[in-house]
Formats: C-alpha cells, sequence, structure tokens
C-alpha cells in the first residue's frame, strides 16, 4: 500500500516533469522567435535572448531525460534529477526577472520596453516561465516527501536486528 | 531467508549516457541557434538595411527634404530598433512619413504630447506634416531608448 502511494507520487512528479519542460521548451521558442524577428539587432539583449534559446533546450532535455544517479557533494548527496528541476526553477526565474527589469525605469542593458508588448510573446512568455516554475517546485516537493520514508537502504547489520514482520 | 542486497548502480555510466545526451542536444540547438545568423548574413550582402548596426549612433548629416515638390516629403525608416535618420531637418510645411521595417511594433510619441501615432505594426506607416519651424524630439513610446529628432526650418 505504502509502495503504490510512493510510486503514484514518483509518477506524478514524472508527469508534472514532462509539463515543466514543455513550458521550458515553449518558453524558448518564443525567444528564439523574436530573436529572429529583430531582438538580434540590440547589444547584449540580442544574445540574452538566443542563449535563453539554447539553455531552454538544454533544460528542457535534461528534465526528460531518466535520470537515476546521485552526486555525492563532500557529506551531501544531490540528486541528479532535483539538480536539473533546480535548473529549471533558476531559468524560469532568471527570465521572468529580465522582463521585469527591462519594464523598469533604467531598463536591461540600456534596452527598456513598455507592458507586454511585444504581444502576444511576453504574455504567452510569462505564462509559461511561471507555469514551468510553479510545476518543477511541486515536482520537488512530490520527490521530496516520498524519498525520506521508503528510499533508505539500511545497512545490513543493521537490517538483520529489524524485527520480522509475521505473515 | 536470507537477504539479498539491491545491484548497485554503475554511477560513472548512468552519469557518461547523461552527459552524452545533453552535449548532442546542445549541439542541436547551436546548430539551430547558428543557422540564422549565417542567413542574416547572407541577407545582408543582398539588403544593406539590415548590415547597419545598432547602438549609440554618430551624428549623421542632416537630411533635407526635396524641394520643388508640391508638397515636400521626407522619410524615416524604423529598423533595427533605431529611427533612420535618427536627426532629419526639413522645410516647414513638409509631410514626415515613419515607417516600421521591424517586425516587432513600434511607435512615434513626440514629447509635447500632444501628437502621437497609433502602435505600428510590421510596414505600417504614420505621417505628420509639420507647419511650424522648430525642433520636434520624438520617443517610441513602447522602446523609449529609441530617440529621433525632426528639425523644420523656415
Amino acid at each position: 500500500m505504502l509502495f503504490g502511494v510512493h510510486e503514484t507520487r514518483r509518477d506524478s512528479a514524472r508527469f508534472l516533469d514532462y509539463l515543466a519542460a514543455a513550458s521550458i521548451a515553449g518558453a524558448g521558442y518564443l525567444h528564439y522567435c523574436l530573436y529572429i524577428k529583430g531582438y538580434r539587432a540590440i547589444p547584449t539583449i540580442g544574445t540574452g535572448f538566443l542563449f535563453q534559446f539554447i539553455a531552454s533546450g538544454i533544460v528542457a532535455a535534461a528534465i526528460i531525460i531518466p535520470l537515476d544517479f546521485r552526486a555525492h557533494v563532500g557529506r551531501m548527496a544531490v540528486s541528479a534529477r532535483a539538480v536539473t528541476r533546480l535548473g529549471g526553477i533558476v531559468l524560469g526565474l532568471g527570465t521572468l526577472a529580465a522582463f521585469v527589469l527591462s519594464r523598469l525605469p533604467g531598463g536591461l542593458f540600456n534596452f527598456q520596453e513598455r507592458g507586454l508588448q511585444p504581444a502576444p510573446q511576453s504574455l504567452l512568455t510569462i505564462l509559461t516561465e511561471g507555469a514551468a516554475v510553479v510545476l518543477l517546485v511541486a515536482a520537488l516537493v512530490l520527490d521530496g516527501a516520498r524519498r525520506p520514508v521508503a528510499t533508505v537502504e539500511l545497512p545490513v547489520e543493521h537490517a538483520a536486528r529489524r524485527p520480522r514482520a509475521s505473515v | 531467508m536470507e537477504r539479498t542486497s539491491a545491484p548497485l548502480r554503475t554511477v560513472p555510466s548512468a552519469a557518461t549516457a547523461w552527459i552524452r545526451a545533453v552535449l548532442l542536444v546542445a549541439a542541436a540547438v547551436l546548430a539551430l541557434g547558428v543557422a540564422p545568423r549565417f542567413e542574416a548574413r547572407a541577407s545582408a550582402a543582398v539588403a544593406p538595411r539590415h548590415a547597419q548596426s545598432y547602438g549609440p549612433s554618430t551624428p549623421k548629416p542632416a537630411k533635407t527634404a526635396h524641394k520643388g515638390a508640391a508638397v515636400a516629403r521626407a522619410q524615416v525608416k524604423i529598423s533595427n530598433f533605431k529611427f533612420g535618420p535618427r536627426t532629419l531637418t526639413v522645410r516647414v510645411g513638409t509631410k514626415v512619413t515613419w515607417t516600421n521595417h521591424d517586425a516587432i511594433a513600434h511607435s512615434v510619441n513626440f514629447s509635447s504630447g500632444k501628437v502621437n501615432s497609433k502602435t505600428l505594426d510590421d510596414n505600417a506607416t504614420y505621417s505628420r506634416t509639420f507647419t511650424t519651424p522648430g525642433t520636434y524630439a520624438y520617443i517610441c513610446a513602447i522602446h523609449p531608448f529609441m530617440h529621433g529628432t525632426v528639425v523644420v526650418t523656415a
């Protein structure tokens, strides 16, 4: 029963991953279209749009690739899947932050834009990036809720001391 | 029943597979991203207006409207997020037309705030006839870093 619940949570987390990857890829495509449409002529901002597109492709691919290993950094074990999800969250929040900064009086790298222009790409980007962040946070929470109970592997000597469940 | 240990996962092989997959995707994405640049370079050779560089433009010689026509006319191109020429000098009575050559919407908004264009989409135009001498500064309201000036002489 418990195993089933955890499996469902893991499947749900993977489903959220797929949706988030699609959102990130969509936002990247929107940036690519704007880059082609003319943003490539703007110094730094044009390069930023191209970088956003490339980063979106890499992060979206990394999220959907089944990763099942952990990297050990000192005493910490970091799940590769968690790293890719965090990468997606950072990319989404970074894109949204850049959007907001470009609407402020100081602009971003001397570039300024007003409102939800260019339409409808601006609004679509906000929606897709926002959705990606929410979905990836939800996936992290779902996986985090599953891990402490079911995936802890006890050493053999500890396992031998465990009382056996009566059949 | 003797407890059998779970098979150990070979971490290096999984990591290598992941890195390979990411590198493959990165290469494909890079190829997609770089291709339009070559296309842009090719088109720049054919159409010089794409070859214009962006940035703080150096003052260009002022452009004067044609003389002798019944109604003098002058053109301002909106291209690559800038007005060209940035400073236009015309005589009183000249009709100035702005044409948006960008695929991104722009506008022409004068600092006086009284006369402004609507949002200009791709290839849309806006015209204004200047009947009073003076200096008319304007910006794109959507991209306020885009500046232009029309100098009207008597």
